[in-house]
């Protein structure tokens, strides 16, 4: 049923999973890095009432 | 207090309010005959395309008309601060949210009565029975649907951004339904008693949601 | 490397065996050719953003009875992961869909339905951020993320319905041979863990984000009840 050729296929399967990849690692890298972050201001904070880091 | 006096109680209210300032519904009624000139120029409306389009601007305008008149339904108490006072009364949140809702369900209705019999006149569409009821069955749930999200978002800074967003999608099942009744109403393909059935079906199923979430939308 | 990135290098792994599974170990489909391979993680991420969005479902009845802060954060976190998920669903969709049935986009029944997915949770997210932080944001979030979670097969049904009456250019080859029937369920099971820990980290993100924001507006602190911080 496939309308194109095979090669213009190939090239939508791939561009189809490098969205994906880019989507999810990306996302990934990007909440890891920002958990960093808060745990860093976490940790250095000095006000009395946050609990210690875990 | 009986919940169903209660209900009548705040439509009628709101009814009257409408009925001495009589702002909302001239407005509402003008915005929808604007609505269908602007289609008959967007569309290039003629006698070949006018029934397979105008069901579309129907629930176009309906749906615009709807998103208009749900933003205003709690305005009017949050102005004055007198659904903090209605709830303080021993009157169930879910027979005010009741009232609301009929009352701007009748709202859309007497919008309906503009736009359809307009409709047939720009459009040439047959007015029939048929339309009335697909239409006014639709009504019924989106008014429930519009009128809770209204109360949800009465109190938020940005609601003029959120009701559409967050009613419309809501709404689609109604369109779809309803679309391809009014389009079988009209003469085009489509079995009109099955679209009526799953109208009602969506109607039972969000009137009851709708209901069991006010409780918790109004009780602040 | 703490341990949530010990987890996300592991999920990532993971992925990649499953990647692995779907470029070699898979058969190409006689019908569709190398494209159909966008099945396998396209109906993987659709399924676990809808697992994503039961968990906003979920959070949220339990915070409307309950107002437990930790059931909220967990609906914010399905939330934002699911809608990455629904991102990437439909975005594979399309690039199937063009090779396939020569458009990038078709109102058949799941498509639409993903859309409006898409559409009801960002609403969710916009809610959170428009509506004063706090209460009256996590019981609209509540509402919408219930109403949202039944409105979607509701949709699905419409359409479905509506295609019978106008059908559209969907031809899918439903009957899977075990290789590929194997390949998915793996892949299926990959794309859940990684949606798990990405839920996870963002459940974390919302927990520092809500005591960071309660230090800041010491008011809060004694006008609302709080739950121990300590308790996780």
């Amino acid at each position: 049923m496939t309308v194109v050729s095979d090669a213009n296929s190939a090239a939508y399967l791939a561009g189809a999973y490098v969205f994906a990849v880019v989507l999810l690692v990306g996302y990934l890298g990007w909440s890891l890095r920002k958990l960093r972050q808060l745990e860093r201001v976490q940790k250095g904070s000095s006000i009395s009432g946050l609990p210690p880091k875990q | 207090m009986n919940p169903f006096n209660v209900a009548v109680a705040v439509a009628r209210k709101d009814l009257k309010s409408e009925w001495r300032t009589r702002e909302m519904v001239p407005a509402l009624a003008q915005f929808i005959i604007l609505a269908l000139l602007i289609a008959n120029f967007g569309f290039q409306i003629d006698s070949r395309n006018a029934s397979s389009i105008a069901p579309g601007v129907l629930w176009l305008a309906l749906v615009f008309a709807g998103l208009v008149a749900f933003g205003r339904t709690f305005a009017a108490e949050r102005d004055q601060a007198s659904l903090e006072a209605m709830l303080l009364t021993p009157a169930s949140p879910v027979a005010i949210f009741a009232g609301k809702a009929i009352a701007a369900a009748l709202l859309l209705v007497v919008c309906e009565a503009v736009m359809l019999p307009a409709l047939s006149l720009f459009f040439g569409t047959p007015l029939g029975v048929d339309m009335v009821v697909a239409v006014l069955l639709a009504t019924i749930g989106m008014a429930a649907l519009g009128c809770l999200f209204a109360a949800l978002v009465a109190r938020v800074r940005a609601r003029e951004l959120l009701l559409p967003l967050l009613t419309l999608p809501l709404w689609i099942p109604f369109i779809i339904a309803g679309g391809q009744a009014v389009q079988s109403a009209m003469g085009l393909p489509g079995s009109y008693q099955e679209a009526i059935g799953l109208l009602i079906d969506f109607d039972i199923l969000f009137v009851v949601l709708t209901s069991l979430a006010a409780r918790f939308v109004l009780d602040e | 490397m703490n341990r949530y990135e010990k987890a996300g290098a592991g999920a990532v792994a993971l992925m990649l065996v499953a990647g692995a599974a779907i470029f070699l170990y898979a058969p190409t489909d006689y019908l569709q050719g190398p494209v159909q391979r966008i099945f396998y993680l396209h109906v993987s991420s659709a399924i676990a953003a809808y697992g994503c969005f039961a968990v906003v479902l979920v959070g949220g009845i339990i915070y409307l009875r309950a107002e437990n802060p930790v059931a909220d954060r967990f609906a914010r976190a399905g939330a934002l992961v699911g809608l990455v998920f629904t991102t990437v669903t439909l975005v594979m969709g399309m690039l199937w869909a063009k090779p396939i049935w020569n458009t990038f986009w078709t109102w058949d029944a799941r498509l639409t339905s993903t859309l409006v997915l898409w559409m009801i949770y960002a609403g969710y997210l916009l809610v959170r951020r428009l509506a004063d932080p706090g209460r009256q944001s996590a019981r609209l979030a509540a509402v919408v993320g219930i109403f949202g979670f039944i409105d979607v097969p509701v949709v699905h049904f419409s359409v479905t319905w509506w295609r019978t009456v106008h059908p559209g250019p969907i031809i899918v080859n439903d009957a899977l041979p075990p290789q590929m029937l194997a390949t998915f369920f793996f892949t299926l099971a990959c794309t859940l863990v990684l949606a798990g820990l990405m839920i996870a980290i963002r459940y974390r993100i919302e927990t520092l984000l809500d005591a960071a924001q309660n230090v800041s507006e010491p008011a809060k602190i004694i006008a609302t009840a709080r739950e121990p911080e300590t308790a996780r």
